[in-house]
């Protein structure tokens, strides 16, 4: 064979090699950019938005008081298919029962909570942030000096015309403990990811039929409602003349996509049942009539006291005369007590009997 | 016999002419050996004689060497007999094509017996492997464009090349549209400002369009492609071509298709066709003024288009026509007032006017005829060159020219006139732009002119010879530029202007406008916030820009053995720009090496190997510089309307807001691989695969400062400096901003016999990457400019990667067929390409930063939301158009050549979608254009 013909086939054999075409798009544990809340539940995208602009709405902190002190919460309903203005159980679903609801909760993979059941936010993260690491918020897309807790569900509403939407999620997720072993901060994005990983630690379950991995949830439950990541989160007293709106929500993961959500802590379980605390709101003040959510209402407990839950069940009373009262200890003494009434009542229709409370820290 | 050979070899090496050249842009060259026909030995000293009706001067001759090789350079692109002779032996003779910047391989047997048959009728032989250019790409004969049905332009022509994406600006093979070079006869005419091409050429002007598209030679710097313009030359033979076109109304197809893909006709629909018509008339003649001496070439063209939109909502009135008129003189004369020089002196000019210029777009009916846009483009060259053969083996050739051309653009009334019927104008009235319908009113937003010059000075030697035992061709060069820009911006309406209604008010059309404006409203008492919702305020300003460009470079043709070739070559260039009285300077500077290789597998030039490599910068171009000036001196105050007043006025632009990094490192680039293999398949007949890797680095673009996003991208939640609410960008070259090419090329070229004439190729490529085009930016209603790249929002940066939008289009097929048959000339031309990559654009909340956001990389649409596994590519449809023309020429009859053709565009009248509307809304996904429907162009042709 000729030198020039081996010339040939060679340049040939390189011409295919280099031919050889590589995918462009982005590969592995990418970002593939914030969640479209598209598809989530009114409540969740927040005030005034508009379902094709993600970012349009805002969500805003219920004034309330305990024990004579401001606080707030972040009010979310429960389910449609849950009925929680009328009488409970209905239909046999109870939506205080652990384990009832036709929808169950996703699983939250919490990375190094430091006490499980009371506190998920471990300080500092057990992940590895680059050398010498500070966040630049003009740069950055998310801080490299924390790991995102991974969600394995997302909200989703069903819209029918002529209808409101429904939709079957609930801002809860069943804890997946996760202890990091040095890996990079943020690398990890998905629930398929962290399951296959062998480096961290996940108590998982036997795969499902077709090979997927599974993980074993422990006996927690978290108040962690997924809200549109573009949405302003304002606290009591934030408007978004004063406030940018991002910093009180948290940041996660889910399927590669990052998501927002607000932490409420834990679940208390009680005899099966998630314990709640109660939310009274005024119905009138003075000749005036009110409604929950107007600025009066009225919580037993704070974030971090034995009786906190993010799970309320709403009261309501008259305060015909004086100062309107900013406690319960208040409320549930004369002259307010003989006028508290609880859900389903016809002073309160329409008000759910059990709603989200989230206080976040 | 072989002492009697060499002796005729040292006498005709005596009397030839000393008119050796390399092959320049704008000529080409025969090359071959002289063989003994059985033996295959060598003949030295054979006389070759060329002679054709495109040489300028006496017939060029050379004598075969040593070892039978010869070489007649310095060859305008044409037809050329080929005389093969011997003292006291009949000669033999050939006939070839010789394409501009590229060499003819013609090797010759002889022999004696040869001699003896008498040859009445010599066939015109093509031999296409190009054995000693290393440059992709393809030459486009003048000639055989008129037997076609392709526009009138050679931006059209440069479109049939294997590799290049989109007419007008092209795309070539990775390179962004301000990444092509424009040379007419080898001069550089890029425009200055925006990198483009700058001027329009009257079709009778040009002789042939040579398209580089890749590995070039060190001469050569350019990251997309070299599109060179070779202007006719006169000769000794007088030559007269008169040219009338027309596409009347009658003979154009007109449909009314619904917004899907799959609506068709709409057989209810009572939309009348426009009037719309071309017409185009144009002369040109050559010949000499002083035989043997002096020769001229001149042409003129005029052209009138007239074509609009069908009525449409939300206007519903039928908009004026845009009418487009343009004159195209030119005079060219070459000179030789000595066998060793050479002078050429040319000047061309595209005066043009575009009356209502948006309306044969969508704009036509959004916008009213006060409010649409004019425009006077177009401008003069000036180009000379001066050749200089000082000897056999050493050459030189100096190019000097100088380019204006000028923009003005406005409103209608303002920059041309307008009909009373429409409304009075008045350039003091504010513009309103209704937001619910988009519709706009009144007044364009703004007067601009940009007057351009461009001074270009290239000077070349060319040396020849044997060095170090190696045959040589060395050249070494500069190439300068010195650049030059003025423009003015005047807004009207006293620098105010509306854009009314809250989208979801309800209120369309006029009914809904701001009635604060004292024009709408004149009455202040009945003035009640109606429809008020942003008004703009802005001043007028003008920019000075000026820069410069300096190449420097080497190059060689080195022969180790016969049948090996290398080009090595290397260049630097460096350059700078200014703002003059402002802030802004830009200093760009780089090396480009080159390397090819070519071998001759089998020894006889129709087998050809290739391989190079070459890197390219990009030097310094006034569009930075004009974007930071005018950003900077473009001071807008943007007001919303709140409780009967304007509130919370915003600065948009204005000092501080955008910068150019005066040295920002390593400069825009290319590196390029190629592999070429071309093979003489039989008779005429040449195939061609070429491969090429181009990545093009550190593509300029704006990279935000100010504007800090939230976590997920969405909302504008802050600035780095709190003092300037808006955009802060600086105009960089960053490593991590660039685009990829991988592509093949599959192209055969045919002359099939003396009738048919076939060129075709298939192109199998990709293009992607965040850099797919530079400095990505487009205008806003607020007066700023959006730049929407992976720097816009860090938070949106992984978008930008994945397949070119509008450009990565996998497979193209391009064939041009002619057939010509005494009085008869018929021309097929076949074009077709697969889906284009889309982009799905999402809408924010942010009203003065970017209002687009993305929700999967380019080309791609994320079907179902927050699931990437359903992402799936996004392509609007394959098109497949045909045009055929059909001539017949009436010498028979006339005496006369004259010629009538029939053309037709489009001829299966296709109707596929060739825009779709991409942001996700209730319209996503709708067709936003359709292909140019059926439309035959009717023209006359006479020639002497």
């Amino acid at each position: 064979m000729s030198a020039r013909i081996e010339m040939v086939i060679g340049f040939s054999l390189v011409n295919a090699l280099a031919f050889i075409h590589c995918n462009p798009y982005p590969k592995g544990e990418f970002s593939a950019g914030s969640v479209d809340p598209v598809n989530f539940p009114p409540p969740y995208r927040g005030t005034g938005s508009t379902r094709l602009v993600a970012g349009s709405g805002t969500i805003t902190e219920t004034t309330a008081f305990i024990n004579g002190t401001t606080a707030g919460y972040f009010s979310f309903p429960f389910a449609t298919d849950l009925n929680t203005t009328g009488t409970i159980p209905d239909g046999g679903v109870d939506p205080l029962q652990v384990g009832a609801w036709r929808s169950p909760p996703g699983l939250g993979y919490v990375f190094d909570p430091p006490q499980p059941g009371t506190n998920a936010f471990p300080s500092p993260a057990g992940c590895r942030a680059p050398d010498n690491y500070q966040y630049d918020a003009l740069r950055d897309e998310t801080r490299l000096d924390e790991q995102g807790n991974i969600f394995s569900r997302l909200p989703a509403a069903t819209w029918t015309e002529g209808s409101a939407p429904t939709w079957t999620y609930n801002p809860v997720v069943r804890e997946v403990v996760v202890t990091s072993n040095g890996e990079a901060c943020q690398y990890i994005k998905s629930e398929r990811t962290l399951l296959s990983r062998g480096d961290v630690v996940v108590q998982k379950g036997d795969p499902l039929p077709d090979g997927t991995p599974t993980a074993i949830p422990d006996q927690f439950y978290l108040a962690w409602a997924i809200i549109d990541p573009g949405s302003g989160v304002y606290r009591v007293g934030q408007t978004p003349a004063n406030s940018t709106g991002v910093g009180t929500q948290k940041w996660g993961w889910f399927r590669q996509f990052l998501l927002a959500y607000i932490d409420g802590g834990y679940l208390a379980i009680a005899d099966g049942k998630f314990r709640t605390q109660r939310l009274f709101f005024p119905r009138r003040i003075g000749a005036a009539v009110t409604r929950l959510g107007a600025g009066n209402d009225v919580l037993e407990f704070r974030r971090g006291e034995a009786g906190y839950s993010p799970i309320c069940e709403v009261f309501s009373f008259d305060a015909l005369t004086g100062p309107v009262p900013r406690s319960a200890t208040v409320i549930n003494a004369p002259p307010y007590a003989a006028s508290v009434r609880g859900v389903p009542s016809t002073e309160n229709a329409g008000v759910p009997k059990y709603t989200f409370c989230l206080q976040v820290q | 016999m072989k002492i009697k050979l060499r002796l005729a070899l040292a006498t005709a090496v005596a009397i030839l002419p000393d008119v050796v050249l390399a092959v320049g842009e704008d000529l080409g060259r025969i090359q071959g050996t002289i063989t003994e026909a059985q033996s295959k030995a060598p003949i030295p000293g054979a006389k070759i004689r060329a002679t054709g009706p495109s040489l300028i001067g006496p017939p060029r001759e050379s004598l075969s060497g040593e070892d039978g090789s010869y070489e007649l350079s310095n060859l305008p692109h044409g037809d050329y007999d080929i005389e093969l002779s011997f003292s006291g032996v009949a000669p033999l003779h050939r006939r070839v094509e010789v394409r501009a910047g590229e060499t003819t391989p013609l090797d010759i047997p002889w022999s004696v017996e040869l001699t003896q048959v008498e040859t009445t009728v010599v066939e015109l032989e093509r031999h296409g492997t190009r054995p000693e250019e290393t440059h992709t790409g393809a030459t486009f004969s003048i000639d055989k464009q008129n037997n076609l049905q392709v526009a009138r332009q050679y931006q059209s022509i440069v479109s049939q090349a294997a590799g290049v994406i989109g007419t007008g600006n092209s795309y070539v093979k990775g390179g962004a549209s301000r990444h092509n070079r424009i040379l007419i006869d080898g001069l550089d005419t890029t425009d200055p400002v925006t990198n483009t091409f700058s001027a329009n050429l009257n079709q009778e002007t040009i002789s042939s369009v040579q398209v580089m598209t890749g590995a070039m030679q060190a001469k050569y710097n350019a990251l997309g492609s070299v599109q060179n313009i070779i202007t006719k030359s006169g000769s000794d033979e007088f030559h007269l071509d008169v040219v009338y076109f027309v596409r009347p109304k009658q003979l154009q197809s007109f449909h009314t298709g619904g917004p899907q893909f799959y609506d068709y006709e709409q057989p209810y629909n009572r939309v009348q066709q426009p009037p719309n018509q071309v017409h185009q008339v144009g002369i040109s003649a050559s010949g000499p003024i002083l035989r043997h001496q002096l020769w001229y070439s001149a042409s003129f063209e005029f052209d009138y288009s007239s074509r609009v939109t069908p009525l449409g909502p939300p206007l519903n009135r039928q908009a004026p026509n845009r009418v487009f008129q343009d004159i195209y003189p030119q005079l060219k004369l070459t000179w030789a007032p000595a066998a060793k020089h050479r002078l050429i002196f040319q000047g061309l000019g595209d005066p043009t006017t575009i009356d209502y210029e948006n309306n044969s777009g969508t704009t036509a009916n959004v916008e009213t005829p006060l409010a649409s846009a004019g425009r006077f483009q177009g401008g003069w060259k000036g180009i000379s060159e001066w050749d200089y053969f000082i000897t056999n083996n050493l050459d030189t050739k100096v190019l000097l020219g100088y380019s204006f051309n000028s923009l003005e653009t406005g409103p209608q009334g303002a920059v041309r006139s307008i009909d009373p019927k429409y409304g009075t104008y008045d350039f003091d009235r504010p513009r309103h732009v209704n937001n619910v319908d988009d519709s706009r009113w009144f007044n364009g937003t703004s007067r601009n002119g940009t007057y351009r010059h461009r001074w270009q000075l290239d000077a070349s030697v060319t040396l020849r010879g044997h060095w170090l035992k190696l045959a040589h061709e060395a050249e070494v060069g500069v190439q300068s530029s010195f650049l030059y820009n003025k423009s003015t911006t005047r807004f009207t309406g006293g620098g105010l202007r509306y854009s009314d209604n809250q989208p979801g008010s309800g209120a369309a059309l006029d009914q809904g406008l701001c009635d604060d404006d004292p024009f709408v409203e004149p009455d202040p008492s009945r003035r009640t916030g109606r429809g008020c919702n942003l008004r703009v305020r802005s001043v007028d300003y003008v920019n000075r820009l000026r820069g410069y460009t300096l190449g420097i470079y080497a190059q060689d043709r080195i022969k180790p053995v016969r049948w090996l070739t290398l080009f090595p070559g290397l260049r630097w260039d460096i350059s700078q720009g200014w703002v003059i009285g402002g802030e802004g300077t830009m200093r760009l500077h780089g090396f480009g090496p080159r390397f090819g290789a070519i071998a001759d597998v089998t020894g006889d030039q129709k087998t050809i190997l290739q391989a190079s490599y070459g890197r390219s910068t990009e030097m310094v171009y006034l569009s930075p510089l004009s974007t930071v000036s005018s950003q900077a001196q473009n001071i807008s105050f943007q007001e919303r309307y709140s409780n009967g007043a304007w509130v919370n006025p915003v600065q948009i632009g204005g000092p501080g807001s955008a910068f150019v990094d005066p040295r920002p490192g390593t400069p825009p680039h290319s590196d390029e691989f190629t592999v070429s293999f071309r093979r003489e398949l039989f008779a005429n007949s040449v195939g061609i695969i070429d491969y090429t890797y181009k990545r093009v680095s550190n593509v300029i673009d704006a990279v935000e400062q100010n504007v800090i996003y939230d976590p997920s991208g969405n909302r504008v939640i802050g600035y780095v400096n709190p003092a300037q609410r808006s955009s802060v960008i600086v105009l960089t070259s960053s490593p991590r901003n660039y685009s990829e090419y991988s592509g093949i090329d599959f192209q055969f070229e045919s002359r099939f016999n003396k009738h048919l004439d076939f060129t075709g190729s298939y192109t199998l490529a990709w293009t992607y990457g965040p850099a797919y085009d530079e400095i990505l930016g487009v205008s806003t209603t607020s007066g700023g400019t959006q730049y929407w790249n992976q720097f816009s929002n860090p938070r949106q940066a992984q978008m930008f990667r994945g397949y070119a939008p509008a450009i990565d289009r996998r497979h193209s097929i391009k064939t041009q067929t002619t057939y010509v048959n005494g009085p008869w000339v018929l021309g097929v031309v076949v074009n077709y390409r697969s889906g284009i990559a889309e982009r799905k654009t999402y809408s924010n909340t942010n009203s003065g930063a970017n209002t687009s956001r993305w929700r999967a990389p380019n080309g791609l649409d994320p079907v179902t939301p927050n699931d990437i596994e359903s992402w799936s590519e996004f392509r609007i449809p394959p098109t497949f158009l045909v045009n055929v023309k059909g001539g017949y020429d009436f010498y028979s009859l006339t005496k006369l050549h004259l010629r009538l053709e029939a053309g037709i565009e489009n001829l299966f009248d296709s109707f596929v979608p060739t825009g779709v509307r991409n942001t996700a809304n209730s319209v996503f996904g709708q067709v936003s254009n359709r292909e140019q429907p059926f439309q035959v162009q009717l023209g006359l042709r006479y020639h002497y």
